[in-house]
């Protein structure tokens, strides 16, 4: 079964966004901010990232980023999750290096819709 | 307030109304998941709603935290990153609300536990979550100020209200002031209190206690009491109380104001009569426009007790012009009626009453005075309910007669046959009056009753000083005239009446009369009787004659009106009874004629007159005609010696 690698700090987005993707049959790992989350990414390799942009320590942007810079996680698939939903955040997400964008609220078909789209 | 003022003004309110606008979903989430908290009962799906309830709650807190920032100022760059930091915790906190929502309902779902109502009230938690979060991306979506974009769905529209707030700020409203009692122990609070009003233009007078104020408000009448609750010697409470139980205190508006906040301690006191209840500290504005509103009301109130004073004084006068003998209803009607208190001259057709005691001042001589009034007080105590029963309008009593008038001054369609039936019952009374006599020992009296319907003039008629109801006209003189045809127990109504009434009545005879005014003679009619509604009957009072022991020898003048013809006629009394006699004579009289006679054989009789009335012609043979006459007034000691000459 696939594996996906949730990195978000809210704590509620995180249990309600695994608990459903778990109901859905995925693997799920979390990650509490952006730094741990290149470090389980780094480490877990999972088949997609689900990258909330706003994070301690280090941000969404700058956490992509640094998978992309690294050669072993350069090709992991990452959506980019934000609550902010203005015009600019899709564009800045996809220039970082993600690959696909969704808003929070989740609508979790959507998303299951794009993560599909990878697998 | 100057421009900018406004402006700030309105921009807080624009903030009030869209907090409002976001606080509804809110709360009607809020109210959901109490409900679901009663109907779920898997732990996991509780812990779940405790995070959606926590996640509405902070909701909540955003939105107030939001708005609060967006009364400051702030630089463009400053403002859009602080909204774009609530915009995004604001997303977090409402996506929890629905997201929770869609968990528990896929997992009861999925355990098969999901009920009609839980799936209810789930889908209106989704449906509240997404029109807020709609409402919120409108909302940060403005260029400007929040809720100020024209044609969005949040754009709150507060302009008519301000402005029409505006408006009433320009025009110049009379300034209410008032005397005021400010009670409270409080020094610092009283004097404020006091300050504060005095600023307005208001009479301040002030008391540290409560049992002072209560002697103040009962010597001073002040128009409105600032009362405080909690004070040593007597507290508001009481106070408000003892007032309440003063008639004359109840109506002075009191508004408390107390450091209590307890929400039982409002009701009770708006419950003992508080008229509004301020809770310190309080805003002198707002203290302002509340005494105002209550000084308002009182104004109105005592305009309202001046005007039913007012009542009370036209109640008095029609008392007064028509005397103690209308009915309460007939005031009434008089102060309800278009016409009211105008009551100057007009022609009115109306059915006029008189009665008069036969042979009272032939009596009134021989009794004591007090006797004298007490049969008279006894007669009009009978009578008077009965004509006011009948609505009618006592307007004199003029010795021991009665003038009353129906029809007038409240007009009635009946007033005919109410006066005949009333005119009947009055009759009718008269054993109850003669009952009363007897216990006391006093003779009986005898009543006759006129009744005549025509036009005349009714108004107030008199000086200035003393002016009465009353009515004038040929129909009155008619009336009068009809009244000396009538002897005791009989009823003489006039054609014109009797052509006015509806009910069947009961003719015992007829007769045609000439008046003074009157053109043509005028038929009189005796009623015995008048049908329904009614149905009154006098009783059959021909009382059988027993022959005397000798002729009685009898002469007599005829009388005309009130001239006494000279010619001394003689004749026989024959047979007798109580009041009523046989008379044998050559003289050819019509019915009703009054004589004057003198019945000698006892003693004083030369110096005694008795006057009697032709009731009946029997007939007679050889030039003697026999009459039956009915005596009306006449001596004591002329009855006892008819009396006393009966066969038995």
């Amino acid at each position: 079964m696939a594996r996906i690698l949730i990195v978000e700090d809210n704590e509620m987005n995180r249990d309600m966004l695994s608990r459903r993707l778990k109901r859905k049959g995925y693997e799920i790992e979390v990650a509490v901010d952006g730094q741990q989350g290149v470090e389980m990414a780094t480490a877990s390799m999972p088949d997609i990232v689900l990258m909330d942009m706003s994070l301690p320590i280090m941000d969404g942007w700058a956490a992509t980023k640094e998978l992309r810079r690294n050669e072993a996680t350069a090709g992991l698939k990452i959506i980019a999750l934000t609550a902010h939903a203005m015009e600019g955040d899709r564009q800045k997400a996809m220039k970082a290096g993600c690959d696909d964008y969704d808003t929070k609220p989740i609508d979790l078909k959507r998303l299951l819709g794009k993560i599909e789209a990878f697998l | 307030m100057n421009p900018s003022e406004q402006q700030t003004r309105r921009a807080s309110a624009r903030l009030d109304l869209l907090r409002q606008e976001l606080l509804a979903p809110i709360l009607s989430i809020e109210g959901h998941s109490e409900l679901l908290q009663e109907q779920i009962n898997d732990q996991n799906c509780l812990d779940d709603l405790g995070k959606i309830e926590s996640a509405a709650a902070q909701t909540r807190k955003l939105v107030d935290e939001m708005l609060v920032a967006e009364t400051q100022q702030r630089e463009k760059a400053d403002r859009d990153e602080q909204r774009s930091g609530f915009k995004h915790d604001l997303r977090n906190s409402v996506g929890a609300i629905s997201g929770y929502s869609e968990i528990i309902l896929e997992e009861l779902e999925d355990a098969d536990q999901l009920n009609d109502d839980v799936r209810t009230y789930l889908n209106h938690q989704l449906t509240d979550s997404g029109k807020l979060l709609q409402m919120l991306d409108t909302l940060f979506k403005a260029e400007h100020d929040f809720g100020e974009d024209s044609g969005s769905e949040l754009n709150v529209e507060i302009s008519s209200v301000f402005d029409s707030f505006d408006q009433s700020d320009k025009e110049t409203v009379e300034a209410i002031v008032g005397n005021i009692l400010v009670v409270d122990d409080n020094d610092s609070n009283r004097n404020l209190l006091a300050h504060q009003l005095r600023r307005q233009g208001h009479q301040i007078s002030t008391a540290p206690s409560g049992r002072q104020a209560l002697q103040m408000i009962r010597e001073t009448r002040p128009d409105l009491i600032l009362l405080d609750l909690f004070m040593p010697d007597m507290n508001g409470f009481d106070v408000l109380r003892e007032m309440h139980k003063d008639e004359s205190l109840r109506a002075v508006p009191v508004i408390i104001i107390t450091g209590l906040s307890d929400k039982n301690a409002a009701v009770k006191c708006i419950e003992a009569g508080a008229f509004d209840l301020l809770i310190k500290p309080v805003n002198p504005s707002l203290l302002g426009a509340r005494v105002v509103a209550c000084l308002e009301r009182k104004a109105w109130h005592d305009k309202e007790q001046a005007y039913q004073q007012e009542l009370e004084k036209s109640y008095t006068f029609i008392r007064k012009v028509f005397g103690r003998y209308l009915s309460d209803e007939v005031v009434q009607q008089i102060l309800e009626s278009d016409e009211g208190m105008q009551m100057g001259g007009g022609k009115r057709t109306v059915t006029i009453m008189m009665t008069d005691i036969r042979g009272f001042s032939v009596l009134s001589q021989e009794l004591d005075p007090q006797d004298c009034v007490r049969i008279l007080n006894n007669y009009f105590g009978v009578m008077t309910p009965l004509i006011q029963k009948y609505d009618g309008v006592i307007d004199e009593f003029l010795g021991d007669a009665i003038l009353a008038i129906f029809g007038a001054p409240v007009a009635s369609d009946i007033h005919a046959q109410q006066a005949v039936a009333c005119a009947i019952e009055m009759q009718q009374a008269m054993a109850e009056v003669n009952h009363n006599s007897q216990q006391w020992g006093l003779p009986a009296i005898e009543m006759g009753i006129a009744v005549n319907t025509g036009e005349v003039v009714v108004g107030n008629i008199g000086s200035e000083t003393r002016s009465k109801y009353g009515v004038v006209g040929h129909h009155v003189n008619l009336t009068a005239r009809i009244e000396s045809f009538t002897v005791g127990g009989q009823v003489m109504a006039s054609e014109y009446t009797v052509a006015s009434l509806a009910p069947e009545v009961s003719i015992a005879q007829s007769l045609e009369v000439e008046a003074k005014g009157i053109k043509e003679p005028v038929t009189i009619h005796e009623i015995t009787g008048i049908g329904a509604p009614y149905s009154l009957m006098l009783e059959d009072d021909k009382q059988t004659l027993l022959p005397l022991k000798q002729e009685l020898p009898v002469s007599f003048n005829l009388l005309s009106g009130k001239a006494i013809a000279d010619e001394l006629v003689t004749g026989v009394l024959t047979d007798a009874a109580e009041g009523v006699a046989a008379l044998t004579t050559n003289a050819d009289m019509e019915l009703m004629t009054n004589l004057r006679m003198t019945i000698p054989g006892y003693a004083g009789s030369e110096d005694d007159q008795v006057f009697s009335k032709v009731t009946e012609i029997v007939g007679g043979e050889n030039g003697q005609r026999q009459y039956i006459i009915k005596l009306t007034s006449a001596p004591l000691d002329a009855r006892e010696y008819i009396r006393s000459l009966i066969v038995q």
